[in-house]
């Protein structure tokens, strides 16, 4: 299913047809250094499609703050007015919460598992 | 600063200046506090995230990131309730002139979400007239405070 994988140090990097697969692997997303590391690196890959994908899993993540949120809302500014898509998926139940909290639940795409993010996305945009 | 009448508390200040091992080491401190005084995992989770916004916010909108400014972090964990207050040494702001982040029209600002949770996580939530002072208690019993969680995530 990957035809490509990187590796790196906050997140691995797959790719799923045209969509780009990403675990993050920081536990606790609350440093701004990281967070601007992790999505400076996702806007280098948006800069480069057309229309980007992104199915981003939250499964090892425990803990995040603000500003991860801010950064994901910014990637989702970029992508969506492309075309493009972002599903986010294995979300804990208090990071959830914070979703909830912000209403970002109703505004951002989430899913249960990754693998209906991949579904949601391709069901959404075939091309993808 | 309050007393808790119900048993030990853990009463202490520290001075920062934003850096990101200092705000470790305060979140660290009063989690470990809060595990001695037997908090849930719910409630930890929340005073993290909720330093860290009030540490967060007070760096970078009350210093503009300046590391030589102070930051003053005082707290008590008590058996009942956490008192925590931050003050920074900026101008202030008015909290009331925060736009909502959660009105629709503003879904898309990536900033200004610290405020909400902090006041969505915690029980009071006050700022001084200057606005350069944040103080907040949160309950151990909340009565239903804590938004609902549903097993599933939406799709």
């Amino acid at each position: 299913m990957d035809l490509m994988d990187k590796s790196l140090k906050s997140l691995r990097l797959s790719t799923v047809g045209s969509i780009h697969k990403v675990d993050l692997l920081v536990p606790h997303m609350i440093d701004e250094a990281q967070i601007r590391s992790i999505f400076g690196e996702l806007h280098a890959l948006a800069g480069k499609d057309a229309k980007p994908f992104f199915a981003i899993d939250f499964a090892g993540v425990a803990h995040m703050s603000s500003a991860a949120l801010g950064a994901l809302i910014k990637l989702d500014n970029e992508v969506r007015p492309r075309g493009g898509m972002v599903g986010l998926s294995s979300i804990n139940v208090q990071i959830l919460t914070v979703f909830r909290i912000t209403k970002l639940d109703k505004h951002l795409h989430l899913f249960a598992t990754v693998a209906e993010s991949l579904e949601a996305i391709k069901k959404a945009h075939p091309e993808a | 600063m309050p007393n808790d009448p119900n048993g030990p508390s853990v009463h202490q200040s520290a001075v920062i200046y934003g850096r990101r091992d200092e705000i470790d080491g305060i979140q660290r401190e009063i989690l470990s506090a809060m595990g001695t005084s037997g908090w849930d995992q719910e409630s930890q989770f929340a005073l993290r995230l909720v330093i860290e916004e009030a540490l967060v916010n007070a760096h970078v909108h009350g210093h503009h990131r300046d590391e030589s400014k102070s930051i003053t972090v005082r707290w008590v964990v008590g058996q009942d309730d956490i008192w925590l207050q931050v003050e920074d040494s900026g101008g202030g702001f008015d909290p009331d002139c925060v736009p909502d982040p959660t009105h629709n029209y503003n879904l898309e600002i990536p900033s200004g979400r610290g405020l909400v949770l902090m006041r969505a996580y915690m029980d009071e939530v006050s700022h001084n007239f200057a606005g350069n002072q944040v103080t907040m208690i949160r309950r151990r019993h909340r009565g239903g405070r804590t938004p609902a969680v549903q097993e599933s995530t939406p799709s």
